[in-house]
C-alpha cells in the first residue's frame, strides 16, 4: 500500500472493543478504518471463555455498564450476519461453604439494588438446576440474565458488519507512530503506510501502553493472564454459566471471597466452566502477572483441574486436549479506561477493560461513537476515565 | 487441599522417543557417564523399528542386514546394558518454556525438571484429503504396518497403496507378506519414489504400479468398497475394489514439543515440514535442548541412529559428563558415517534435490549379464541387481571370498569378481534388497537353476510345481523347485531354487507358489461428479468450505484461520489435518510469498483425561 489514506476515524485493534467502536462509528455514517497488527481477536478476545457474567461486577457504574451492555446485545446479535452463539443461559456462582453462602446473600441483595437479580439457591435447588454438582456444595447464587458467547465469532461478526457499511480493515499492520500537531491528531504512521485522520481510537488492549508512549500519554494497562483447559467435545453436559465463589474474590478483588490459600492466591485461581456450541467445556482459571509471557504452566493447569473436580467432578473423565491463555488488559482498578486523552484533541482512549472486554464491548462500542462523532454521551463516563488514576 | 501437586523429579538427561534416534542418544550419553531417562509413549521400545519386519540398509554399525525389529531390540538392550532407564508408555504432554516436563505415565502424571532434553519424537504420517478420505479402511501405510506387523490383523482383504516411496513399497510388501492381496500402487509421478530394489520386489509379486495416475476418491458404504484413480495422459478412470486404502504419502517431521518449549523453528520441505533449527552437533536454538533423527528431518533410520548418537555426545559434553577433546573425536566419528550415509545420489538427492538416482550404465550391464550366463555354464554364480546406489553393505560382508567389494564407501555399487564367487548364496539370504540370485547351468540339458530369495508365507516345498516370475511381474512359466534352504528357521531368508527353461535364466526374479492374477481395474467412461466432503472430522467441516474460507483471503494466518473456522480446533488439535490446510493456505491465501507460522502448540499434545491432570493416580 503505497498511496496515502484517510479516514474520519482510525481505530487500533482489531479486539473486541476495536470491532465492536467500528460497528457503532460505522452505524452513524462514519468512516473507519480499523489498524490490527495480527488479525482480528488475536489478543484477549480470542484467548478467553464466553462469560457474560454480572455478579461479578463492581456495584455502581461498573455494573451499571454491564447491565446497559448485556441490553444492548440482543439486537446487535440479530444485526450480525453471523451466529455468535449467543445463549441467555444464565450464570451459577458456587458456594463450597456457609460463610460464602452467606456472603453470597448479602451481595444478592446489594446488587438487587442496582438493578441486578441473584437468587440464592440452597444445596437442595442447586443440585436441581445443576446435577452432578460436589454433595459438599452449599448452594449457589444463580443470576438469570447471565449469558455466554463465542468471543470469536461476536469479534468476527461485529467486524464484518462495520466492513458491510464501509469500514476497511488492515491486518498485519502495526502503529509505528502518531503525529500530533497544535494538540490535534493528525496521523497514525503505520507499516503499511500513513493514514490522515483526526480521530483516533485507542482500542489496543495490552498494546496500549505502546500506543500510549506514541503520544506520551501514560497508560496504566498491563497484562494479567488467565488460562484455561479445554476439554473433548461432547453432548450437552452443562447448560449454565458456572463459577466458584472465589471467583468473586480473585476476579472482582472482593476480599471476603478470596481463596484461602496462598498459592491459589498467587495465581489468583477461580473456578470457571462452560460449554460452547460446540460442546467443548472451557475450564478456568487464574489471574496471573508474568508480562507479555502467553504460554501456559503446568502448575496452573494442575491446580485448574484439581478445583474443578472439586465443584463438578463428573469432569474428571472428560479428555483435556488444549489449554490457551490469554492477557487480559488489567487495569488497576479493574474498570475499563474510555475517555478522550487530554492535550491531544481526535484521541480517545477505550481500554484496560480487564476481564470485561467481551461482556462491555457494545456498550463500549456505543459510547465510543457518542463520544467520537457527537463529543458527549448517554450515559456518564466520568468514572473510566484515564486521569481518576494518580 | 493442595492447589497443585504434582510429583517432581530431577532427570539429568530426558531422551523423548524410544525409535533409533532417541535409544542411540541415550547409549551415547548413558556411555558418557549420564544418567539417561527415556519416555516413550508406545509399550514396546525401538519406535518405528519395531514393526519393520524387513532387513535394513546400512552397514554394519547400523544393523545392516538385520531386520528392523531385530534392530530395535538390540538398542534397546544396549541402553538397559549402559544404564539408561526406559520408561514405556509414558507421554510427554508438554515441554515448557521453564524447562519442565509434563509426563504421563501408566501410574500417574507428573513433572520432570531436566537438565538436558534430546527430542528424538520421529514423524508423522501426511495425509491428503480426497472424497471418501474418512471412510473405514483408509488408513495411512504406518498404521496398515502397525496393525500387521505388531497387532498382527489384516486390515482387510484388498489394499490399493497411494505413494510408491520406500515405505508404500515395503509396506505393499508385507501386506502381501501376511496374507492380502494387493491391487496396485499408485503414484502421480512418472518413476517410482522409492529403491528400485523395493519395486523389484513388489514387481515380481506381481502387484502392478500406476504410475502417473492420480487418486480421485474411495467410496462404499460402511467403509471403503471401491477406489477411482485417473490416469494422468489418458484422463481415464479406473476403478479398483478394494477394502483398504492405504496413503504412503509422505512423512511429516513431529517436532511439537522442540516448539513449545520455544526453540526456533524452520520450515524445510526437503526435510518435510516444520523442524527445529539445529546446528551439525545437533543442538537447537534452545540452551540444553537438542533433537534428532525424523524429527529434525525425514531420513533413514541409519541416520536417524547416528544424529541420535551425536545429540548423545552434545548433551553430555554440555553437561560436563564428555571433555571437549573426547566429545570431538566422537562427534568426528559419527560425522564421518554420517557423511558416509549421505554420500549416495539417492539419499542425497532428497537433502540436494538433485534429482534422479545415479544408476548403472547399460553397456556394462548387458556386458556384466553375458558374462554370467558364460560363467553359469560351469557351476552357480551371483547375479547382483543392484543398480543404485544407497547406503548398504551387508553383501560385501556376506561374502567370504572377497567377490562383492563396494569400492568407495557403502553408498557404492558392488563390484563383482565373477572368479571368486562359488555361489555359496550367503548374498542371497543377506541382500536387504533382495536383489541378488544364484544362477546354474552347469546341469546342460536346456536347463537353469536358479535361487531367489523368499520370504512369503505360501509354503513351497522341494520338488514342488511353481511358477517363476520376472521383474517386471510377468509370469514366466512353470518350473520345478530343486531345493529349498533356510525354511522354518523364523527370521530367515528362505532360499528357493528353480529348475527353469534355461532362456529364462537371466530373466527369473521371483517364485510363486500360486499364480497371482491381480484383478484389473475396470475401466469407466464417464467420471461422475464428486461431491463434496469432510475436510475436518473433529469440527465437521466440508472441504469446499475449507476452500472457500481460505480463498475469501479473510484471515492473515494459519492460526486466525483456525481460530475463525475451527478447523483443526477439535480432538485432534489438527493432527490429521494441518499439514493440508497449510499447503491450501500456503496455494489459495493470503500468505504468499510469506512465512507461514505453523499453530501454536499448546499442552497437552496428546488428549488426557483431566483426573489426570488433576493429579489422581490410577
Amino acid at each position: 500500500m503505497d498511496d496515502v489514506l484517510s479516514s474520519e476515524v482510525v481505530v487500533i485493534g482489531g479486539g473486541v472493543i476495536g470491532a465492536a467502536a467500528a460497528y457503532f462509528l460505522c452505524k452513524e455514517g462514519a468512516e473507519v478504518i480499523i489498524v490490527e497488527a495480527e488479525d482480528l481477536s488475536a489478543g484477549a478476545s480470542g484467548a478467553c471463555d464466553g462469560f457474560l457474567s454480572l455478579q461479578t461486577k463492581q456495584v455502581g457504574s461498573h455494573l451499571d455498564l454491564a447491565l446497559e451492555s448485556m441490553a444492548l446485545l440482543p439486537s446487535i446479535v440479530e444485526d450480525l450476519g453471523i451466529d455468535p452463539e449467543y445463549n441467555r443461559c444464565g450464570g451459577l456462582m458456587l458456594a463450597s461453604n456457609q460463610d460464602q453462602l452467606k456472603d453470597l446473600r448479602a451481595r444478592a441483595k446489594k446488587v438487587k439494588t442496582a438493578g441486578l437479580e441473584v437468587e440464592i439457591l440452597g444445596a437442595h435447588e442447586l443440585k436441581e438446576m445443576l446435577p452432578g454438582v460436589n454433595k459438599e456444595i452449599k448452594g449457589a447464587a444463580y443470576c438469570a440474565a447471565e449469558a455466554q458467547i463465542n468471543p470469536i465469532t461476536f469479534t468476527l461478526g461485529l467486524a464484518q458488519k462495520a466492513q458491510e457499511m464501509g469500514a476497511r480493515i488492515l491486518k498485519g499492520c502495526k502503529v509505528e507512530n502518531i503525529v500530533v500537531t497544535n494538540n490535534r491528531v493528525r496521523e497514525v504512521h503505520t507499516t503499511m503506510g500513513s493514514i490522515h485522520s483526526r480521530r483516533v481510537i485507542c482500542a489496543a488492549g495490552t498494546g496500549s501502553n505502546e500506543i500510549g508512549k506514541m503520544i506520551i500519554v501514560d497508560i496504566p494497562v498491563m497484562p494479567q493472564k488467565g488460562q484455561i483447559l479445554v476439554t473433548e467435545a461432547r453432548e450437552p453436559m452443562l447448560d449454565k454459566i458456572v463459577s466458584g465463589a472465589e471467583y468473586l474474590g480473585t476476579k472482582a478483588n472482593l476480599e471476603e471471597f478470596l481463596p484461602k490459600d496462598e498459592e491459589a492466591i498467587r495465581l489468583g485461581l477461580g473456578f470457571t466452566a462452560e460449554q460452547t456450541a460446540s460442546g467443548n467445556i472451557l475450564i478456568g482459571s487464574t489471574r496471573e502477572f508474568a508480562g507479555f509471557d502467553r504460554e501456559t504452566t503446568p502448575e496452573a493447569m494442575n491446580a485448574i483441574a484439581k478445583n474443578a473436580i472439586f465443584y463438578l467432578p463428573w469432569v474428571r473423565d472428560l479428555d483435556v486436549i488444549r489449554s490457551f491463555a490469554g492477557l487480559r488488559p488489567y487495569s488497576p482498578d479493574g474498570l475499563p479506561i474510555m475517555c478522550p486523552v487530554k492535550g491531544v484533541k481526535g484521541f480517545y482512549m477505550a481500554t484496560g477493560h480487564s476481564g470485561d472486554g467481551i461482556c462491555l464491548a457494545a456498550v463500549t462500542g456505543r459510547l465510543m461513537s457518542e463520544l467520537v462523532l457527537d463529543g458527549e454521551t448517554s450515559i456518564d463516563i466520568s468514572p473510566f476515565s484515564l486521569y481518576r488514576f494518580k | 487441599m493442595d492447589v497443585m501437586d504434582l510429583p517432581r523429579e530431577k532427570l539429568e538427561v530426558l531422551v523423548i522417543g524410544a525409535g533409533p534416534a532417541g535409544l542411540c542418544a541415550a547409549i551415547e550419553a548413558a556411555s558418557a557417564g549420564c544418567e539417561v531417562t527415556v519416555a516413550d509413549e508406545n509399550d514396546r521400545p525401538g519406535g518405528q523399528l519395531s514393526k519393520q519386519i524387513h532387513r535394513f540398509f546400512g552397514s554394519s554399525h547400523h544393523g545392516a542386514g538385520k531386520r528392523g525389529f531385530e534392530i530395535g531390540r538390540e538398542l534397546a538392550e544396549n541402553c538397559l546394558k549402559a544404564g539408561v532407564e526406559l520408561r514405556l508408555s509414558s507421554s510427554v504432554l508438554g515441554l515448557f518454556p521453564s524447562g519442565e516436563a509434563m509426563i504421563d505415565s501408566p501410574s500417574r502424571l507428573y513433572l520432570a525438571n531436566p537438565g538436558a532434553v534430546i527430542v528424538a519424537t520421529g514423524a508423522s504420517e501426511k495425509s491428503i484429503a480426497f472424497p471418501g478420505w474418512t471412510l473405514p479402511g483408509v488408513m495411512g501405510a504406518g498404521a496398515a504396518q502397525t496393525l500387521i506387523n505388531i497387532h498382527r490383523v489384516l486390515p482387510g482383504k484388498r489394499v490399493l497403496m497411494v505413494g510408491s516411496g520406500n515405505v508404500g513399497l515395503i509396506v505393499a510388501y508385507q501386506l502381501l507378506q501376511a496374507g492380502a492381496e494387493v491391487a496396485g500402487i499408485v503414484d502421480v509421478a512418472d518413476s517410482v519414489g522409492g529403491y528400485q530394489v523395493h519395486a523389484g520386489r513388489v514387481m515380481r509379486e506381481g502387484i502392478p504400479l500406476y504410475l502417473r495416475h492420480r487418486l480421485l476418491s474411495a467410496r462404499g458404504s460402511m467403509g471403503v468398497e471401491e477406489i477411482l484413480v485417473e490416469a494422468l495422459e489418458s484422463g481415464k478412470v479406473k476403478r479398483f475394489k478394494a477394502d483398504v486404502l492405504c496413503l504412503a504419502v509422505g512423512l511429516s517431521p513431529l517436532a511439537e514439543l522442540a516448539s513449545m518449549r520455544g526453540c526456533r523453528m524452520i520450515e524445510n520441505s526437503r526435510l518435510g515440514g516444520f523442524v527445529p533449527w539445529h546446528d551439525r552437533d545437533m543442538r537447537t536454538s534452545q540452551t540444553d535442548m537438542y533433537i534428532a533423527g525424523d524429527a529434525s528431518g525425514v531420513e533413514e533410520a541409519s541416520v536417524a541412529m547416528e544424529e541420535g548418537r551425536m545429540a548423545g555426545i552434545s548433551a553430555a559434553e554440555d553437561l560436563g559428563s564428555l571433555g571437549a577433546k573426547e566429545a570431538a573425536i566422537r562427534r568426528e566419528a559419527v560425522m564421518n558415517r554420517l557423511r558416509e550415509l549421505r554420500a549416495g545420489t539417492c539419499t542425497a538427492a532428497k537433502l540436494e534435490a538433485k534429482g534422479g538416482c545415479m544408476q548403472i550404465n547399460s553397456d556394462a550391464r548387458d556386458e556384466l549379464l553375458r558374462e554370467v550366463w558364460k560363467k553359469s555354464a560351469n557351476g552357480p554364480l551371483a547375479l547382483i541387481d543392484c543398480r543404485e546406489d544407497i547406503p548398504c553393505n551387508p553383501c560385501e560382508e556376506a561374502c567370504r571370498r572377497g567377490a562383492i567389494v563396494l569400492d568407495s564407501g557403502i553408498c557404492s555399487l558392488p563390484s563383482f569378481d565373477l572368479d571368486k564367487c562359488d555361489g555359496c548364496a550367503r548374498c542371497v539370504a543377506l541382500c536387504p534388497g533382495m536383489a541378488i540370485f544364484i544362477i546354474d547351468r552347469s546341469m546342460g540339458e536346456g536347463f537353469a537353476r536358479v535361487t531367489v530369495p523368499y520370504e512369503m508365507s505360501d509354503e513351497i516345498g522341494p520338488d514342488e510345481e511353481a511358477w517363476a516370475m520376472d521383474g517386471e511381474g510377468n509370469c514366466l512359466g512353470k518350473g520345478r523347485i530343486t531345493r529349498v534352504a533356510g525354511a522354518g528357521r523364523p527370521g530367515h531368508t528362505m532360499l528357493l531354487t528353480i529348475e527353469v527353461p534355461e532362456e529364462w535364466a537371466l530373466k527369473v526374479r521371483g517364485v510363486s507358489g500360486r499364480r497371482k492374477l491381480v484383478e484389473e481395474p475396470e475401466e469407466m467412461e464417464d467420471t461422475e461428479i464428486v461431491e463434496d466432503f469432510t475436510f475436518c472430522r473433529c469440527e465437521e467441516i466440508n472441504y469446499s468450505s475449507m476452500r472457500e474460507i481460505i480463498a475469501r483471503g479473510e484471515f492473515y494466518s494459519l492460526p486466525a484461520l483456525r481460530r475463525f473456522s475451527r478447523i483443526g480446533l477439535g480432538y485432534c488439535q489438527g493432527r490429521f489435518c494441518q499439514s493440508i490446510l497449510r499447503d491450501q493456505f500456503l496455494a489459495d491465501g493470503p500468505g504468499e510469498g510469506r512465512e507461514v507460522e505453523s499453530f501454536r502448540v499448546r499442552a497437552p499434545v496428546r488428549p488426557v483425561k483431566l483426573s489426570r491432570l488433576g493429579g489422581e493416580n490410577g
